[in-house]
């Protein structure tokens, strides 16, 4: 139980906290700080890398002459190692990597080249505002419907949303800005169930235009699977569920995303999504 | 039609802990992680700092440095909630090491108090809240950060622990020592 004392240095505290309201420009301050530092770190150290790797060939000439053949040609019967995958590709200008998104664009560069139009032109509303466009994209398939946002914080790279229907979490959306700065819009990687009750397992790239869609279901229910491209609806499926694994294979152009939500009968239940060739 | 519920955003992005994944984390790079993490924490570690240091200006240096830190560590760390506490606890080294740095003289020349408040209740106790932070500020260093993590940020001892970079035993010792040093400043006053 909190003593009078401690309740009133609380007040104090955040009574003061309060007052203070930081400048506008921290992360471009923060960010002129982490890029030049990197530049000027490999001006040395790359002559340095050069040279020790320099000196590491010659010590491995003169010590083992006889590993020569085996780097021209691999031995019978061996296979060359796999390359390695390629890493995040850096959207130019924007400060952030590309990925494969959800809505309202099937990638994060895309968003970076259209997002300022339509903020324009208000075709998607606000996408400045996390929670707004977490609700705009759940409602955008659920139709008319009570629906609540809430901040979850940071989530790995972006923010986290949960949205809520007559006061029951039914996804967690999660969100990343398609460059740096306090202006840059919002756009969706993915969603999943808050409880795991529906999931969405990753969406491999398709194979002609079809598209497969499986998860797992923790109990009955109305299940609904859509595939969308950004231009809008590609397939639909609308079924009874049993528990357990589900899938479906759904057949469009241009695939960008898939969602899947489940109806009980209070109404809809969970809400996942997931992009089309995500990583 | 949907609607936003009233004074659930904003906040909470603050105070809210990183939500358990279903799933691997893929690796997030270092600028991504300093993006989110301003947007979600660099407020509130401005406003703690603001407490520590008593100056909105060295306050926000103080946090800059913090994340160009976390930046450069980000390898190490990698983990978006170890990074919260990372960012935590160089906070309070660099405001600690900038105010002995500074030798600043504030715990002995506390701040005037306020003109005469008015007989309005948000006078007094914005008098009230003055008196406290002024006495605060006059209490040795480790107790002022204790009272401050633990009445400010909410932490446990343990998280209080692992910011200062002491033991839990002496959080629990500097902050019973901070309280019966503020009970007597504050009495002290009202005596005046």
């Amino acid at each position: 139980m909190p003593t009078e004392l401690e309740e009133l240095l609380r007040r104090s505290l955040h009574a003061e906290a309060d007052q203070v309201e930081p400048r506008t420009d921290g992360l471009r301050r923060i960010r002129e700080r982490t890029v030049r530092p990197a530049r000027v770190r490999w001006q040395w150290r790359t002559p340095v890398l050069v040279l020790a790797g320099a000196a590491a060939v010659l010590a491995a000439l003169v010590a083992a002459p006889s590993v020569l053949p085996s780097l021209a040609s691999p031995p019978a019967g061996t296979t060359a190692a796999a390359p390695a995958p390629p890493g995040p590709t850096p959207i130019p200008a924007a400060g952030v990597n590309d990925m494969r998104t959800v809505w309202p664009y099937a990638s994060r560069a895309d968003g970076f080249r259209d997002a300022p139009t339509d903020q324009a032109a208000g075709t998607y509303g606000d996408l400045t505002k996390p929670d707004l466009v977490a609700l705009r994209f759940v409602g955008s398939y659920l139709g008319p419907q009570s629906l609540t946002a809430r901040s979850r914080g940071a989530h790995l790279a972006g923010i986290g949303i949960e949205v809520s229907r007559a006061g029951t979490p039914i996804s967690l959306i999660y969100l990343v800005r398609v460059w740096v700065g306090d202006d840059a819009p919002y756009v969706v990687v993915d969603a999943e169930a808050p409880d795991g009750s529906l999931t969405l397992d990753r969406i491999l790239p398709p194979s002609g235009a079809a598209v497969t869609a499986r998860g797992t279901l923790d109990a009955p229910a109305r299940l609904d699977v859509r595939l969308t491209a950004p231009g809008g609806e590609l397939a639909r499926v609308d079924r009874p569920a049993a528990a357990g694994t589900w899938s479906e294979r759904l057949t469009g152009t241009g695939a960008a995303a898939v969602t899947a939500w489940t109806t009980g009968p209070a109404g809809v239940t969970a809400f996942v999504a997931r992009p089309v060739g995500s990583a | 039609m949907t609607t936003v519920a009233a004074g659930e955003f904003g906040l909470a992005a603050e105070t809210t802990t990183v939500p358990v994944l279903t799933r691997p984390a893929p690796r997030i790079a270092a600028d991504d992680a300093v993006t989110a993490l301003y947007l979600a924490h660099y407020r509130g570690l401005v406003r703690l700092a603001a407490l520590l240091l008593d100056d909105a200006g060295a306050a926000e240096e103080v946090v800059q440095d913090a994340y160009v830190r976390m930046h450069g560590s980000w390898r190490r760390i990698r983990d978006p909630q170890a990074a919260v506490g990372y960012l935590r606890t160089t906070v309070v080294n660099l405001a600690r090491s900038r105010l002995r740095h500074q030798q600043v003289a504030r715990r002995h020349a506390p701040a005037p108090l306020p003109d005469a408040p008015s007989a309005e209740q948000g006078a007094l106790d914005r008098l009230e809240h003055r008196r406290v932070i002024v006495a605060l500020r006059a209490l040795p260093e480790r107790q002022r950060e204790c009272l401050v993590l633990r009445y400010y940020a909410d932490l446990s001892e343990a998280q209080i622990a692992a910011a200062m970079g002491i033991s839990p035993g002496a959080v629990k010792s500097h902050a019973s020592r901070g309280m019966a040093a503020l009970r007597s400043a504050l009495e002290a006053r009202r005596a005046d």
